[in-house]
């Protein structure tokens, strides 16, 4: 009896593609739709997991753009610490595509608005990328002029780059009602107040999402036609739910819209790909090994093998060192190192805990902040 | 003159950041830099090394620490700086200017020698930073408008502030009346600038970083005053300076090294 299943490869069934294969050695898993090589001027944006692939792409020879370098006598934790050196331009983290979009509209109108411009004890924050100033600015004034600076280089950015690697990663928000300019924090974690006659809670769904996708995608094509567009979902659970679900429940239901636009997307357009991380790490294939104690933050070894399958592809050696992946590590010295950490003690958990942002290799994510409300 | 001023100091100094090659070794700063050795002898007396003990204070002349708005503001520029048509410098916040500028301060010499020392001793260490540039060298154009070099200015010194002091060095600026404008000195002090070679002889050229002598007995007279502070007024003893000249021969019993 013929069946449409008998010639399929091994990697179409579940037995041979995930039950008998690993993470660490799995081949043939992603399958590129269009290459890139060093040559790509390439920019990076999204939620905190796209600050892993954007510092190996570096590592490993990529061409990296940043449009908004740090002054040079900075070093690399301070560069940080104001908002440098994490995307290809000082934007912050962009949990959500209208957020994205939000920023696109922004660069080619260059139009900037006090009333984004949140205080906190006499500082001022700048409430579409609150963490590029630590300690804020001095100034509404302040605030604004260096938006505008900072979406002139946007604009630039979007001319220039062949390829957008853009990682989705929440699907909540928090909106001003009046203006309906989407956060990526919601009002009163970094700077700001919550006002529930100014400030609403939105949970985007996927039509919306994808919409929002799509004109963002026609806005850079008309000023850059052949862009190319790497999407990655983070696997990174939410910190913390606005919605009246439970935590883990708003989590799966905002993964899988972002999976299914990502998705979606990717069907549609040419230019537009679908990079797996978010399976590698987040599905039952890796039983968890990615993940720190805590279940949320991904491990260095867990973005290091996100990055080797997709180095593979795009056949550029990976730089093994940084990735922290040696060729003698088999998988089950993964699983060992994965089963150790399970039985840390109570008060090395304590301690992970409170270095979390550490352990997810020096992310600098706003959302953690959220953790902070939560009851003891 | 004052008659009973009641210290001496011994000078320790070389071109350019050369001292950077002095070593800590029982108790003194050593060198086995053949040039610097030379140096030392030359401008101390004969001494070649740094006997931490020896000394009541030290101050630290320049060492690579100072406040240079030309080179900073060709680079960035702060709100208050009216952008430019093909203006390339970069917009930072007041934050981040003053912390490019105290990364600039914390990688002096400087710095770095009072580490040393201060781990040492726990004697008052002073820092006079180097002059800031003449007035002649000021291009309006580079800098945007004389107000905003006050804005500029005092950022600037906030983050010197605050590098000395989390350095453990004491700060003597400039004094005033050496300024035309903030952060620049009157050019008339740059007349027969003074360096270590010695006097450009009948030259009125001017680098724009060199100071002349009656620059020298402006700041000559801030770092005494402040020595006399610190010293709770055993540095000028009875007698206050009066004269327009400082001459380091009188006294003998608080030494000081530079």
């Amino acid at each position: 009896m013929n069946s449409p299943y008998e010639n399929l490869s091994p990697r179409n069934f579940w037995r041979s593609g995930v039950s008998e294969s690993h993470p660490l050695t799995v081949e043939d898993f992603y399958r590129k739709k269009f290459s890139i090589d060093a040559t790509d001027k390439i920019a990076t944006a999204g939620s905190c997991f796209a600050q892993h692939v954007s510092n190996y792409l570096q590592k490993n020879g990529f061409s990296v753009l940043d449009v908004e370098p740090p002054p040079a006598v900075l070093s690399d934790d301070v560069a940080r610490s104001f908002g440098y050196k994490i995307y290809s331009a000082r934007y912050g983290n962009i949990y959500t595509v209208r957020q994205l979009l939000q920023l696109m509209r922004d660069a080619q109108s260059g139009s900037v608005d006090a009333a984004d411009v949140w205080s906190k004890d006499g500082r001022y924050f700048d409430a579409l990328r609150p963490n590029i100033e630590p300690n804020g600015f001095d100034s509404v004034e302040e605030a604004l002029a260096l938006r505008t600076q900072h979406l002139e280089k946007v604009s630039g950015l979007f001319r220039k780059t062949n390829v957008f690697i853009f990682t989705l990663g929440l699907t909540e928000a928090w909106i001003d009602k009046r203006s309906g300019r989407v956060f990526p924090t919601a009002p009163g974690t970094i700077a700001g107040e919550y006002n529930p006659d100014i400030h609403a809670f939105h949970n985007f769904g996927f039509n919306e999402i994808h919409d929002d996708f799509a004109e963002f995608y026609d806005l850079v094509r008309r000023r850059n036609p052949n862009i190319k567009i790497i999407l990655t979902v983070s696997p990174v659970p939410l910190t913390a739910t606005a919605s009246d679900d439970h935590v883990l429940l708003a989590t799966t239901y905002s993964k899988s819209v972002l999976r299914s636009v990502a998705g979606a997307l990717a069907q549609e357009y040419d230019n537009i790909d679908y990079f797996p991380s978010y399976e590698m790490i987040a599905s039952p294939w890796s039983k968890g090994f990615f993940y720190d104690a805590n279940m949320r933050s991904v491990n260095p070894g867990g973005v290091a093998s996100v990055m080797r399958v997709f180095f593979q592809q795009h056949g550029i050696g990976q730089n093994a060192s940084e990735a922290g992946l040696s060729e003698s590590k088999s998988p089950r010295e993964v699983r060992r190192e994965a089963n150790r950490a399970k039985k840390m003690s109570r008060k090395e958990r304590r301690n992970r805990r409170k270095s979390d942002e550490v352990s997810d290799e020096d992310a600098v994510c706003e959302d953690f902040l959220l953790e902070a409300f939560a009851p003891q | 003159m004052g008659t009973a001023w009641n210290f001496s100091m011994t000078f320790f100094a070389s071109r350019g950041l050369s001292l950077q090659h002095l070593k800590y070794e029982d108790g003194a700063f050593v060198t086995s830099n053949p040039a610097l050795v030379k140096m030392l002898e030359l401008t101390s007396g004969g001494l070649n090394r740094v006997e931490i003990d020896r000394y009541d204070a030290f101050v630290f002349v320049d060492l690579g620490f100072g406040i240079d708005l030309l080179e900073i503001c060709s680079l960035y520029r702060v709100i208050e700086q009216r952008c430019r048509p093909e203006d390339i410098r970069q917009l930072l916040s007041h934050a981040c200017f003053q912390t490019v500028v105290a990364s600039e301060l914390e990688s002096s010499l400087a710095v770095q020698l009072a580490g040393k020392l201060r781990s040492l001793t726990g004697r008052p260490i002073l820092i006079c930073p180097r002059p800031f540039p003449a007035a002649s060298a000021l291009d309006e154009g580079a800098l945007g408008d004389r107000n905003a070099l006050y804005s500029v200015f005092s950022l600037c010194k906030a983050a010197a502030a605050h590098v000395a002091k989390a350095s453990g060095l004491e700060l003597v600026w400039p004094p005033d009346e050496t300024m035309e404008i903030p952060g620049f000195t009157k050019s008339q002090y740059a007349f027969g600038g003074l360096r270590l070679r010695g006097k450009q002889q009948g030259s009125t050229r001017e680098d724009g970083m060199h100071m002349n002598e009656d620059y020298g007995d402006h700041v000559c007279r801030s770092l005494l005053g402040k020595l006399d502070d610190l010293s709770e007024g055993a540095v000028f003893a009875r007698n206050p300076p009066q004269s327009s000249k400082v001459d380091f021969s009188e006294g003998r019993r608080h030494e000081l090294s530079l």
